[in-house]
Protein backbone atom coordinates (compact mmCIF):
# COMPACT_ATOMS: atom_id res chain seq x y z
CA UNK A 1 0.00 0.00 0.00
CA UNK A 2 1.38 3.19 -0.76
CA UNK A 3 -0.13 5.28 1.96
CA UNK A 4 0.78 2.87 4.76
CA UNK A 5 2.53 5.80 6.42
CA UNK A 6 -0.58 7.85 6.47
CA UNK A 7 -2.41 4.80 7.41
CA UNK A 8 -0.17 4.06 10.78
CA UNK A 9 -0.73 7.77 11.52
CA UNK A 10 -3.76 7.83 11.71
CA UNK A 11 -3.67 4.37 13.80
CA UNK A 12 -1.54 6.21 16.50
CA UNK A 13 -4.05 8.76 16.47
CA UNK A 14 -6.92 6.62 17.28
CA UNK A 15 -5.41 4.20 19.25
CA UNK A 16 -3.85 7.09 21.84
CA UNK A 17 -7.80 7.95 22.88
CA UNK A 18 -7.65 11.74 21.83
CA UNK A 19 -10.57 11.43 20.47
CA UNK A 20 -13.64 11.86 22.68
CA UNK A 21 -16.28 9.12 22.00
CA UNK A 22 -13.93 7.02 19.89
CA UNK A 23 -11.89 4.01 20.44
CA UNK A 24 -10.57 1.22 18.33
CA UNK A 25 -12.22 -1.36 19.41
CA UNK A 26 -9.76 -4.36 21.09
CA UNK A 27 -9.66 -6.53 18.32
CA UNK A 28 -8.18 -3.79 15.89
CA UNK A 29 -5.85 -2.75 18.43
CA UNK A 30 -2.68 -4.58 17.88
CA UNK A 31 -2.89 -4.02 13.77
CA UNK A 32 -2.21 -1.11 12.14
CA UNK A 33 -1.50 -2.86 8.99
CA UNK A 34 -4.82 -4.63 8.71
CA UNK A 35 -7.12 -3.41 6.30
CA UNK A 36 -10.69 -3.87 8.22
CA UNK A 37 -10.72 -1.67 11.53
CA UNK A 38 -13.70 -2.09 14.02
CA UNK A 39 -13.93 1.59 15.67
CA UNK A 40 -16.56 2.20 18.64
CA UNK A 41 -18.43 5.15 18.60
CA UNK A 42 -20.51 6.54 21.90
CA UNK A 43 -23.47 8.94 22.02
CA UNK A 44 -22.99 12.13 23.24
CA UNK A 45 -24.30 13.35 26.10
CA UNK A 46 -27.63 14.91 26.54
CA UNK A 47 -28.21 13.90 23.26
CA UNK A 48 -30.91 10.72 21.92
CA UNK A 49 -27.86 8.13 21.83
CA UNK A 50 -26.74 9.37 24.65
CA UNK A 51 -24.61 6.30 26.49
CA UNK A 52 -25.44 4.15 23.62
CA UNK A 53 -22.58 2.47 21.79
CA UNK A 54 -22.06 1.05 18.48
CA UNK A 55 -19.70 -0.17 16.11
CA UNK A 56 -18.72 1.00 12.84
CA UNK A 57 -16.42 -1.32 10.63
CA UNK A 58 -13.77 0.65 8.22
CA UNK A 59 -12.69 -1.62 5.32
CA UNK A 60 -9.65 0.38 3.62
CA UNK A 61 -9.24 0.14 -0.31
CA UNK A 62 -5.75 -0.23 -2.26
CA UNK A 63 -6.55 3.37 -3.20
CA UNK A 64 -7.23 4.96 0.46
CA UNK A 65 -6.46 7.99 1.14
CA UNK A 66 -7.44 8.49 -2.77
CA UNK A 67 -10.20 6.89 -2.33
CA UNK A 68 -12.87 6.83 0.75
CA UNK A 69 -13.04 3.18 3.14
CA UNK A 70 -15.78 1.79 3.01
CA UNK A 71 -17.99 2.46 6.59
CA UNK A 72 -20.75 0.95 7.85
CA UNK A 73 -22.03 0.09 11.14
CA UNK A 74 -21.99 -3.45 12.24
CA UNK A 75 -24.14 -5.07 14.62
CA UNK A 76 -26.99 -2.84 15.84
CA UNK A 77 -26.90 0.22 13.99
CA UNK A 78 -28.62 2.86 15.51
CA UNK A 79 -32.06 3.80 14.68
CA UNK A 80 -31.78 7.39 12.87
CA UNK A 81 -33.58 8.88 9.43
CA UNK A 82 -29.61 8.65 7.51
CA UNK A 83 -28.95 4.95 8.64
CA UNK A 84 -30.37 2.09 6.90
CA UNK A 85 -31.19 -1.29 9.44
CA UNK A 86 -28.30 -2.90 7.35
CA UNK A 87 -25.83 -0.36 8.65
CA UNK A 88 -25.31 0.65 5.63
CA UNK A 89 -24.61 5.47 6.19
CA UNK A 90 -26.35 7.98 3.98
CA UNK A 91 -23.50 10.55 4.65
CA UNK A 92 -21.73 12.84 1.49
CA UNK A 93 -18.53 12.40 2.96
CA UNK A 94 -18.56 8.11 2.93
CA UNK A 95 -19.09 8.76 -0.65
CA UNK A 96 -18.76 11.61 -3.63
CA UNK A 97 -17.95 14.08 -1.16
CA UNK A 98 -14.89 11.88 -0.02
CA UNK A 99 -11.65 13.94 0.05
CA UNK A 100 -8.20 12.72 1.09
CA UNK A 101 -7.86 15.81 3.73
CA UNK A 102 -10.70 13.50 5.67
CA UNK A 103 -9.61 10.96 8.06
CA UNK A 104 -11.19 8.12 10.12
CA UNK A 105 -11.52 10.57 13.02
CA UNK A 106 -12.86 12.99 10.98
CA UNK A 107 -15.04 10.25 9.33
CA UNK A 108 -16.15 9.51 13.13
CA UNK A 109 -16.73 12.96 14.44
CA UNK A 110 -19.11 13.57 11.38
CA UNK A 111 -21.28 10.42 12.19
CA UNK A 112 -21.34 11.90 15.79
CA UNK A 113 -22.67 15.16 15.14
CA UNK A 114 -24.82 13.38 13.05
CA UNK A 115 -26.04 11.19 15.54
CA UNK A 116 -26.02 14.16 17.97
CA UNK A 117 -28.34 16.53 15.95
CA UNK A 118 -31.25 14.04 15.34
CA UNK A 119 -34.56 14.84 16.65
CA UNK A 120 -36.49 12.00 16.36
CA UNK A 121 -35.19 7.88 16.21
CA UNK A 122 -36.60 6.82 13.13
CA UNK A 123 -35.39 4.28 10.05
CA UNK A 124 -35.24 5.85 6.59
CA UNK A 125 -38.77 5.98 5.02
CA UNK A 126 -37.20 3.62 2.33
CA UNK A 127 -35.47 1.55 4.51
CA UNK A 128 -37.22 -1.68 3.70
CA UNK A 129 -37.04 -0.99 -0.46
CA UNK A 130 -33.31 -0.05 0.31
CA UNK A 131 -32.21 -3.07 2.53
CA UNK A 132 -34.08 -5.50 0.21
CA UNK A 133 -32.05 -4.32 -3.10
CA UNK A 134 -28.40 -3.64 -1.47
CA UNK A 135 -27.60 -5.86 1.59
CA UNK A 136 -25.42 -8.07 0.18
CA UNK A 137 -23.85 -5.03 -1.59
CA UNK A 138 -21.10 -2.83 -0.13
CA UNK A 139 -22.71 0.31 0.70
CA UNK A 140 -20.21 2.49 -1.74
CA UNK A 141 -21.60 0.60 -4.80
CA UNK A 142 -24.69 2.38 -3.67
CA UNK A 143 -26.21 5.60 -5.92
CA UNK A 144 -27.15 8.08 -2.66
CA UNK A 145 -28.88 11.01 -2.98
CA UNK A 146 -27.62 13.75 -0.39
CA UNK A 147 -30.05 16.54 1.18
CA UNK A 148 -28.40 18.30 4.20
CA UNK A 149 -26.05 16.20 5.28
CA UNK A 150 -22.71 18.06 4.86
CA UNK A 151 -21.89 18.19 8.22
CA UNK B 1 -18.29 12.90 -18.68
CA UNK B 2 -16.47 12.55 -15.38
CA UNK B 3 -17.60 10.04 -13.02
CA UNK B 4 -20.14 9.46 -11.50
CA UNK B 5 -22.46 12.24 -12.80
CA UNK B 6 -23.16 13.59 -9.43
CA UNK B 7 -19.65 14.30 -8.76
CA UNK B 8 -18.92 16.78 -11.19
CA UNK B 9 -19.40 19.81 -9.23
CA UNK B 10 -22.06 21.02 -10.86
CA UNK B 11 -23.23 23.21 -8.25
CA UNK B 12 -26.19 24.66 -9.95
CA UNK B 13 -27.86 21.52 -10.04
CA UNK B 14 -27.76 21.33 -6.14
CA UNK B 15 -31.57 22.92 -5.68
CA UNK B 16 -33.40 19.85 -8.27
CA UNK B 17 -31.22 17.26 -5.39
CA UNK B 18 -32.96 18.93 -2.94
CA UNK B 19 -37.02 18.79 -4.55
CA UNK B 20 -36.28 14.93 -4.25
CA UNK B 21 -39.03 13.54 -1.53
CA UNK B 22 -36.56 11.79 0.80
CA UNK B 23 -33.52 13.79 2.24
CA UNK B 24 -31.69 10.39 2.76
CA UNK B 25 -31.11 7.30 0.23
CA UNK B 26 -32.41 5.86 -3.06
CA UNK B 27 -34.94 8.05 -4.76
CA UNK B 28 -37.94 5.46 -5.53
CA UNK B 29 -39.04 4.60 -9.11
CA UNK B 30 -42.70 4.74 -7.50
CA UNK B 31 -42.01 8.33 -7.20
CA UNK B 32 -41.90 8.90 -11.10
CA UNK B 33 -38.13 9.10 -11.24
CA UNK B 34 -35.30 6.79 -12.90
CA UNK B 35 -34.73 3.92 -10.96
CA UNK B 36 -31.25 4.82 -9.61
CA UNK B 37 -30.23 1.24 -9.45
CA UNK B 38 -30.16 1.48 -13.22
CA UNK B 39 -28.51 4.80 -13.43
CA UNK B 40 -25.83 3.00 -11.03
CA UNK B 41 -25.19 0.16 -14.28
CA UNK B 42 -24.73 3.45 -16.13
CA UNK B 43 -22.22 4.80 -13.99
CA UNK B 44 -20.22 1.95 -13.67
CA UNK B 45 -20.41 1.68 -17.19
CA UNK B 46 -19.04 5.66 -17.12
CA UNK B 47 -16.39 4.63 -14.68
CA UNK B 48 -15.31 1.75 -16.56
CA UNK B 49 -14.59 3.81 -19.63
CA UNK B 50 -12.86 6.46 -17.44
CA UNK B 51 -10.54 4.09 -16.06
CA UNK B 52 -9.42 2.71 -19.35
CA UNK B 53 -8.55 6.03 -20.64
CA UNK B 54 -5.50 6.84 -19.75
CA UNK B 55 -4.37 9.39 -17.70
CA UNK B 56 -2.57 11.62 -19.80
CA UNK B 57 -2.01 10.40 -23.34
CA UNK B 58 0.38 11.03 -25.70
CA UNK B 59 0.31 14.64 -28.05
CA UNK B 60 -1.88 14.33 -30.96
CA UNK B 61 -2.60 16.48 -34.25
CA UNK B 62 -5.63 18.60 -33.86
CA UNK B 63 -6.88 16.57 -36.64
CA UNK B 64 -8.47 14.10 -34.57
CA UNK B 65 -11.11 16.90 -32.99
CA UNK B 66 -11.69 18.14 -36.45
CA UNK B 67 -13.19 14.84 -36.97
CA UNK B 68 -14.55 14.27 -33.52
CA UNK B 69 -17.00 17.26 -34.40
CA UNK B 70 -17.58 16.56 -38.37
CA UNK B 71 -21.13 16.61 -37.66
CA UNK B 72 -21.08 19.77 -35.36
CA UNK B 73 -21.51 22.83 -37.02
CA UNK B 74 -21.35 25.15 -34.53
CA UNK B 75 -17.69 23.70 -32.86
CA UNK B 76 -16.06 22.62 -36.16
CA UNK B 77 -15.16 27.20 -37.08
CA UNK B 78 -13.66 26.90 -33.88
CA UNK B 79 -11.86 24.26 -34.19
CA UNK B 80 -10.23 25.12 -37.61
CA UNK B 81 -9.97 28.51 -35.84
CA UNK B 82 -7.48 26.76 -33.25
CA UNK B 83 -5.78 24.70 -35.89
CA UNK B 84 -4.16 27.78 -37.04
CA UNK B 85 -2.45 28.76 -33.53
CA UNK B 86 -1.77 25.47 -32.42
CA UNK B 87 -0.23 22.17 -33.48
CA UNK B 88 -0.79 19.33 -31.01
CA UNK B 89 -3.44 18.73 -28.26
CA UNK B 90 -2.55 16.07 -25.14
CA UNK B 91 -5.50 14.37 -24.08
CA UNK B 92 -6.04 13.96 -19.98
CA UNK B 93 -8.98 11.74 -18.45
CA UNK B 94 -12.12 12.66 -18.09
CA UNK B 95 -12.33 12.11 -14.07
CA UNK B 96 -12.83 15.92 -12.50
CA UNK B 97 -9.35 16.11 -12.28
CA UNK B 98 -8.69 17.26 -15.84
CA UNK B 99 -8.17 21.22 -14.98
CA UNK B 100 -5.52 19.49 -12.11
CA UNK B 101 -3.70 17.26 -14.00
CA UNK B 102 -3.63 19.42 -17.32
CA UNK B 103 -2.08 22.46 -15.36
CA UNK B 104 0.04 20.13 -13.35
CA UNK B 105 1.24 18.57 -16.52
CA UNK B 106 2.13 21.93 -18.06
CA UNK B 107 3.73 23.32 -15.53
CA UNK B 108 5.96 20.39 -15.16
CA UNK B 109 6.50 20.64 -18.90
CA UNK B 110 7.16 24.52 -18.58
CA UNK B 111 9.72 23.87 -15.66
CA UNK B 112 11.65 21.31 -18.39
CA UNK B 113 12.07 24.62 -20.04
CA UNK B 114 12.92 26.69 -17.78
CA UNK B 115 15.21 24.44 -15.39
CA UNK B 116 16.83 27.26 -13.76
CA UNK B 117 13.77 27.88 -11.95
CA UNK B 118 12.97 24.37 -10.77
CA UNK B 119 14.79 25.48 -7.20
CA UNK B 120 12.55 28.50 -6.86
CA UNK B 121 9.74 25.72 -7.51
CA UNK B 122 11.05 23.36 -4.95
CA UNK B 123 11.47 26.65 -2.52
CA UNK B 124 7.66 27.25 -3.37
CA UNK B 125 6.09 23.88 -2.55
CA UNK B 126 8.80 23.58 0.50
CA UNK B 127 6.95 27.01 2.14
CA UNK B 128 3.46 25.63 1.10
CA UNK B 129 3.43 23.22 3.47
CA UNK B 130 3.13 25.55 6.34
CA UNK B 131 0.47 27.82 4.65
CA UNK B 132 -1.33 23.93 4.28
CA UNK B 133 -0.96 24.14 7.91
CA UNK B 134 -2.78 27.40 8.38
CA UNK B 135 -5.43 26.53 6.21
CA UNK B 136 -6.13 23.62 8.22
CA UNK B 137 -5.00 21.11 6.07
CA UNK B 138 -3.80 18.57 8.96
CA UNK B 139 -0.24 16.71 8.52
CA UNK B 140 -0.78 13.56 8.36
CA UNK B 141 -3.13 13.78 5.82
CA UNK B 142 -0.41 16.09 4.23
CA UNK B 143 2.31 14.20 4.10
CA UNK B 144 2.01 11.70 1.54
CA UNK B 145 1.50 13.94 -1.46
CA UNK B 146 3.57 16.69 0.04
CA UNK B 147 6.53 14.06 -0.47
CA UNK B 148 5.55 12.98 -3.60
CA UNK B 149 5.02 16.63 -5.24
CA UNK B 150 8.44 17.58 -3.43
CA UNK B 151 10.07 14.30 -5.02
CA UNK B 152 9.26 14.92 -8.09
CA UNK B 153 9.88 18.22 -8.59
CA UNK B 154 13.66 16.80 -7.77
CA UNK B 155 13.29 14.38 -10.37
CA UNK B 156 13.06 16.89 -12.78
CA UNK B 157 16.13 18.86 -10.87
CA UNK B 158 18.05 16.13 -11.41
CA UNK B 159 17.13 15.52 -14.99
CA UNK B 160 16.15 11.82 -14.25
CA UNK B 161 12.44 12.91 -15.57
CA UNK B 162 12.99 14.43 -18.96
CA UNK B 163 10.43 15.47 -21.47
CA UNK B 164 9.94 11.65 -22.64
CA UNK B 165 9.40 10.29 -18.70
CA UNK B 166 7.12 12.92 -18.13
CA UNK B 167 4.24 10.99 -19.67
CA UNK B 168 4.43 7.89 -18.11
CA UNK B 169 5.31 9.70 -14.05
CA UNK B 170 1.99 11.12 -15.40
CA UNK B 171 0.24 8.20 -15.94
CA UNK B 172 1.03 6.27 -13.08
CA UNK B 173 -2.15 6.88 -11.07
CA UNK B 174 -0.56 6.68 -7.49
CA UNK B 175 1.82 9.69 -8.49
CA UNK B 176 -0.22 11.58 -10.64
CA UNK B 177 -3.36 11.66 -8.61
CA UNK B 178 -0.65 12.02 -5.39
CA UNK B 179 0.30 15.47 -7.48
CA UNK B 180 -3.45 16.20 -8.52
CA UNK B 181 -4.43 16.17 -4.74
CA UNK B 182 -1.64 18.40 -3.22
CA UNK B 183 -2.39 20.83 -5.95
CA UNK B 184 -6.32 20.42 -4.80
CA UNK B 185 -5.15 21.35 -1.09
CA UNK B 186 -2.98 24.47 -2.71
CA UNK B 187 -5.84 25.45 -4.17
CA UNK B 188 -7.94 24.86 -1.05
CA UNK B 189 -5.31 26.51 0.77
CA UNK B 190 -5.11 29.68 -1.09
CA UNK B 191 -8.78 30.32 -0.90
CA UNK B 192 -9.17 29.69 2.69
CA UNK B 193 -6.25 32.17 3.48
CA UNK B 194 -8.04 34.56 1.30
CA UNK B 195 -11.47 34.03 1.93
CA UNK B 196 -12.90 37.88 1.84
CA UNK B 197 -11.60 37.95 -1.70
CA UNK B 198 -13.66 35.69 -2.64
CA UNK B 199 -16.45 34.97 -0.41
CA UNK B 200 -18.28 37.39 -2.60
CA UNK B 201 -18.22 35.44 -6.05
CA UNK B 202 -19.83 32.06 -3.81
CA UNK B 203 -23.66 31.54 -5.22
CA UNK B 204 -24.76 28.39 -3.61
CA UNK B 205 -22.43 27.88 -0.57
CA UNK B 206 -22.49 29.70 2.62
CA UNK B 207 -18.62 30.15 2.92
CA UNK B 208 -15.57 29.35 1.39
CA UNK B 209 -14.45 26.82 3.96
CA UNK B 210 -17.58 24.57 2.62
CA UNK B 211 -16.81 25.68 -1.06
CA UNK B 212 -13.11 23.75 -0.58
CA UNK B 213 -14.69 21.00 1.71
CA UNK B 214 -17.41 20.57 -1.13
CA UNK B 215 -15.80 21.72 -4.30
CA UNK B 216 -11.46 21.54 -4.26
CA UNK B 217 -11.03 18.97 -1.73
CA UNK B 218 -12.95 15.76 -2.80
CA UNK B 219 -11.06 14.00 -5.45
CA UNK B 220 -13.43 13.62 -8.55
CA UNK B 221 -14.83 17.27 -8.21
CA UNK B 222 -14.07 19.29 -11.49
CA UNK B 223 -12.26 22.91 -10.99
CA UNK B 224 -14.35 26.34 -11.70
CA UNK B 225 -12.90 29.43 -12.60
CA UNK B 226 -12.59 30.02 -8.10
CA UNK B 227 -10.16 27.43 -8.56
CA UNK B 228 -8.08 27.85 -11.70
CA UNK B 229 -7.77 31.97 -10.03
CA UNK B 230 -6.64 30.32 -6.82
CA UNK B 231 -4.02 27.79 -8.38
CA UNK B 232 -2.75 29.86 -10.81
CA UNK B 233 -2.08 32.24 -7.79
CA UNK B 234 -0.07 30.05 -6.17
CA UNK B 235 2.24 28.33 -8.63
CA UNK B 236 2.39 31.34 -11.01
CA UNK B 237 2.78 30.12 -14.17
CA UNK B 238 0.03 31.35 -16.25
CA UNK B 239 -2.56 29.30 -18.11
CA UNK B 240 -4.58 30.91 -21.29
CA UNK B 241 -7.56 28.57 -22.10
CA UNK B 242 -9.34 28.51 -25.11
CA UNK B 243 -12.81 27.96 -24.97
CA UNK B 244 -14.72 26.28 -27.50
CA UNK B 245 -18.70 25.69 -26.88
CA UNK B 246 -21.78 25.32 -28.91
CA UNK B 247 -22.26 29.10 -29.52
CA UNK B 248 -22.72 30.75 -32.94
CA UNK B 249 -18.60 32.52 -32.83
CA UNK B 250 -16.53 31.32 -35.23
CA UNK B 251 -12.86 31.89 -32.75
CA UNK B 252 -12.28 30.23 -29.83
CA UNK B 253 -12.83 32.75 -26.75
CA UNK B 254 -9.28 32.53 -24.76
CA UNK B 255 -8.80 33.58 -21.06
CA UNK B 256 -5.42 33.99 -19.71
CA UNK B 257 -5.28 33.02 -14.97
CA UNK B 258 -4.27 35.25 -13.17
CA UNK B 259 -5.70 37.67 -14.72
CA UNK B 260 -3.48 40.66 -15.90
CA UNK B 261 -0.45 38.44 -16.62
CA UNK B 262 1.46 39.78 -19.83
CA UNK B 263 0.30 38.42 -23.07
CA UNK B 264 3.76 38.02 -24.15
CA UNK B 265 4.60 35.24 -20.88
CA UNK B 266 5.15 32.12 -21.44
CA UNK B 267 1.77 30.26 -20.30
CA UNK B 268 0.92 26.72 -19.98
CA UNK B 269 -2.07 26.66 -23.22
CA UNK B 270 -5.62 24.19 -22.04
CA UNK B 271 -8.34 23.40 -24.55
CA UNK B 272 -11.64 24.05 -22.74
CA UNK B 273 -14.86 22.30 -24.26
CA UNK B 274 -17.69 21.92 -22.16
CA UNK B 275 -16.95 20.24 -18.69
CA UNK B 276 -13.42 19.03 -19.65
CA UNK B 277 -9.80 20.42 -20.34
CA UNK B 278 -7.35 19.03 -21.91
CA UNK B 279 -3.47 20.18 -23.16
CA UNK B 280 -2.57 21.95 -26.14
CA UNK B 281 0.49 22.65 -28.09
CA UNK B 282 1.02 26.28 -29.77
CA UNK B 283 2.70 25.30 -33.34
CA UNK B 284 5.75 28.11 -31.70
CA UNK B 285 6.23 25.45 -28.85
CA UNK B 286 6.28 22.94 -31.30
CA UNK B 287 8.77 24.51 -33.30
CA UNK B 288 10.82 25.08 -30.17
CA UNK B 289 10.33 22.06 -29.24
CA UNK B 290 11.15 19.95 -31.91
CA UNK B 291 13.38 17.47 -29.74
CA UNK B 292 10.67 16.68 -27.18
CA UNK B 293 8.15 16.13 -30.15
CA UNK B 294 10.21 13.59 -31.18
CA UNK B 295 10.94 12.04 -28.29
CA UNK B 296 7.01 12.05 -27.27
CA UNK B 297 6.35 10.09 -31.11
CA UNK B 298 9.50 7.90 -30.17
CA UNK B 299 7.59 6.51 -26.72
CA UNK B 300 4.51 6.59 -28.44
CA UNK B 301 5.86 4.14 -31.24
CA UNK B 302 7.24 1.58 -28.22
CA UNK B 303 3.96 1.61 -26.45
CA UNK B 304 2.32 0.46 -29.77
CA UNK B 305 -0.34 3.53 -28.81
CA UNK B 306 -1.74 4.65 -31.62
CA UNK B 307 -2.84 8.70 -31.71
Amino acid sequence: MKFQKRIEKEFEALRGGTVPHVKLDNDTTSHAQQRIWTVTIEGAESTLYEGEVFKLRFRFPDKYPLESPEVMFVEKPPVHPHIYTNGHICLSILYEAWSPALTVSAVCLSILSMLSSCTKKEHPPDNDKYVLQSSTQSPKSTSWMFHDDRV
Amino acid sequence: MSSPPEATGESADAPQQQEEAFECGVTPQANGHVDDYSILDHHREVRKEVEVQPLVGPVEPLDGLENEYADNPSFLPKIRALKKQYGGIRRVCKDGCCFYRSYLYGLFEWLLRHRSQIDEYINLITESRKQLEAAGYTESTVDDFYDEFLDQLKLLRESATGPSELETTFQDAGVSNSLVVYARFLTGTHLKLHAPEFEPFLTTHASIHQYVQTEVDPMWVEAEHVQIIALTSVLKVPVRIQYIDASDTAEPAPLTFPEGCGADEEAIHLLYRPGHYDVIYTKTTDNQEGGKMADGDGQQATNGRQA
